[in-house]
């Protein structure tokens, strides 16, 4: 359930993008959009499979698999997003504009537990190193303008790298409970994403 | 914030212009060029391709000029204002 509202939320995040790149022809846009889209796409795909997996297969096979396919779509999106980051703060060589942030989520759920160990902690500490850059430049972003929207996102961004930073701690020591804990942190980072979209919807009812 | 300070983007240009009009209701040349920040010429430009995309229209009240937002052009600030929150969360200037 966490997974398919957090899905949604990446892919709403996403559409704005998308929607307001149309307008602005901004290429950070560009890979925000991108990279949303394959973590909303992730997210729910996994989660669609994991209940479809559970409630009719109940085969473990497909169950890893999915995981793994979304571990994969998860640092894709990370990446993406990192990127767009990138583009933003050195094509405009502005210290002052550390270009946009980005969100991501990064579920995995106890099925990463069953994938190659290896993968598996080199997939997690990856995200969670690509998410330390992207807190980073949102936290740069949210000093320099003292935005309130800026400060929402930078709040999402740092408890989805919480979470996924959790998970990572999981992973090591392979706890189940680590996974719920991370994925509920990074649920909440989500919300507040959520928050922030609402927001700045607003905005143009004034 | 993008930018070099100093510079702006002509869709930023519009949205200070489409702001103006829509806090005066009514605004006269001499107020979007001072509030805009914008020299005679490039007002006249940019009023110019507002007007020709319908977000703005020219109405005269007695012997000046006025310009007033169009629905479209309403429309349009609207989207543009929520383009600017959501950039602004991200550091993206418009």
């Amino acid at each position: 359930m966490l997974d398919f509202v957090s899905g949604f939320v990446a892919l709403l995040v996403s559409y704005y993008a998308y929607r307001y790149n149309r307008l602005l022809r901004s290429t950070p846009l560009l890979f925000l959009s991108f990279g949303f889209m394959l973590l909303g796409l992730g997210l729910l795909s996994e989660a669609s499979v994991h209940l479809f997996s559970a409630v009719y297969t109940r085969q473990i096979r497909i169950f890893v698999e999915a995981s793994a396919v979304y571990l994969v779509m998860q640092v894709a999106a990370y990446l993406v997003i990192a990127m767009g980051y990138a583009y933003e703060a050195y094509t405009k060589a502005a210290l002052s504009s550390p270009a946009a942030s980005l969100l991501l989520v990064g579920v995995k759920r106890p099925a990463v537990l069953l994938l190659p160990y290896r993968l598996s902690v080199t997939a997690e500490l990856f995200s969670v190193i690509i998410l330390a850059v992207v807190v980073y430049q949102a936290t740069l972003v949210y000093t320099t303008s003292k935005n309130r929207l800026a400060g929402m996102v930078l709040t999402g961004f740092l408890l989805i790298m919480l979470g996924q930073a959790i998970s990572f701690g999981g992973v090591i020591v392979l706890s189940t409970l680590g996974f719920e804990i991370g994925e509920l942190t990074r649920f909440l980072g989500f919300l507040v994403l959520l928050g922030f979209l609402l927001r700045s919807g607003r905005s143009g009812q004034a | 914030m993008g930018k070099p300070e100093g510079v702006r983007s002509k869709l930023r240009i519009y949205l200070d212009i489409l702001r103006v009009i829509e806090e005066e209701g009514e605004a006269i040349p001499t107020h979007i060029l001072y509030k805009a920040n914008l020299s005679h010429d490039r007002l006249t430009s940019y009023v110019g391709d507002l007007e020709q995309r319908g977000l703005i229209a020219q109405v005269t009240r007695g012997e000046s000029r006025v310009y007033t937002l169009t629905p479209e052009g309403r429309k349009f600030l609207k989207e543009l204002k929520r383009a600017e929150a959501f950039l602004s969360g991200f550091g993206i200037s418009l």
